[in-house]
């Protein structure tokens, strides 16, 4: 008996939950959420990158002004740095672009009647990504001149 | 009443398409030839539509000239429209496979009003439902008002 109260009551909890959580998404929605997680795996792996870029251009700068290198040949090395940064950037960038592609053809194979919505906001995220590459890329670049102009400066 | 359904699925079509053509660029394109597809399945639609419903007041007059009993000739009006209910939804499995295929195509090419071009292909989508349903309604509506020509006869 006590437990059949238990059980009942642990129903009417389960059920005002669901009632509190709204209707459950949709596979479509499910799967517009993996893809903008995908997006943002994205955006990790640039970001990963281009500090490994930005933190190697700083040590073999610092490298080549300890050898005594020419301000031509240290600013001819930043420029390496600033164009891996740049094909790094168009890389991720591509990768974002097929990713998000991919997700609308899977949406649209589902074909919910949200599909515009879902396509929609998946193409935000992808959008707001490709800035983020972007700014991140002029970010690591500003880096790299600073340190340029440091060993310049030294 | 047939004309008034297969105008207004044209001027939809039409009226998609001028906006579309404004547009220009290879989506929009994919978007006309969406918009022209989903035309000539509402044609197809129509016509296939309208023969059965000739096909149905045919049979209803020789069944009640042959002296055919109300029940028989509500049987009769009932295969007819079965089969244009079968018809109406086997066109909007069509339309939505013809979507589909040019959401595919159009996300392929991935331009910057991507969006605009997929909702305009959903629209006409939208609109191809839309008023295939409401031909549905006119063309069964002229089976059973066949079907009570005849019953009282």
């Amino acid at each position: 008996m006590k437990k059949n109260w238990k059980s009942g009551m642990a129903a009417v909890l389960v059920c005002a939950a669901s009632v509190f959580a709204g209707p459950a998404p949709s596979a479509g929605d499910l799967l517009a959420d993996d893809c903008n997680v995908d997006l943002g795996l994205v955006e990790t792996a640039f970001n990963t990158r281009g500090q490994a870029i930005l933190d190697a251009a700083v040590a073999k700068l610092a490298q080549l002004d300890d050898r005594g290198a020419t301000d031509k040949k240290l600013t001819q090395e930043a420029e390496k740095f600033v164009l891996k940064l740049a094909k790094l950037e168009t890389d991720c960038e591509k990768v974002a672009n097929k990713t998000a592609q991919k997700c609308f053809v899977k949406l649209v194979n589902l074909d919910e009647p949200t599909l515009i919505d879902q396509i929609t906001l998946v193409d935000t995220v992808r959008d707001d990504t490709i800035s983020d590459l972007q700014d991140g890329e002029t970010n690591f670049q500003i880096a790299i001149s600073a340190a340029l102009q440091d060993e310049i400066a030294d | 009443m047939k004309h008034m359904n297969r105008w207004t699925i044209g001027a939809t079509a039409g009226l998609v398409l001028g906006v579309t053509a404004m547009a220009g660029g290879p989506g929009y394109e994919l978007v006309e030839d969406c918009v022209i597809d989903l035309q000539v399945l509402a044609d197809r639609y129509n016509a296939r539509a309208s023969s059965l419903v000739a096909a149905a007041e045919a049979k209803l007059a020789q069944l009640d000239d042959r002296g055919a009993t109300d029940d028989r000739l509500q049987v009769e009006a009932i295969k007819f429209i079965d089969r244009l209910s079968k018809l109406e939804f086997d066109s909007y499995a069509g339309a939505n496979r013809i979507t589909r295929r040019y959401f595919v195509r159009i996300i392929n090419l991935d331009e910057p009003s991507l969006l605009d071009q997929l909702d305009d292909a959903n629209e006409a989508r939208n609109d191809f439902v839309f008023n295939v349903g409401f031909a549905g309604d006119d063309y069964e509506n002229a089976v059973t008002a066949a079907l009570n020509t005849e019953q009282n006869d």
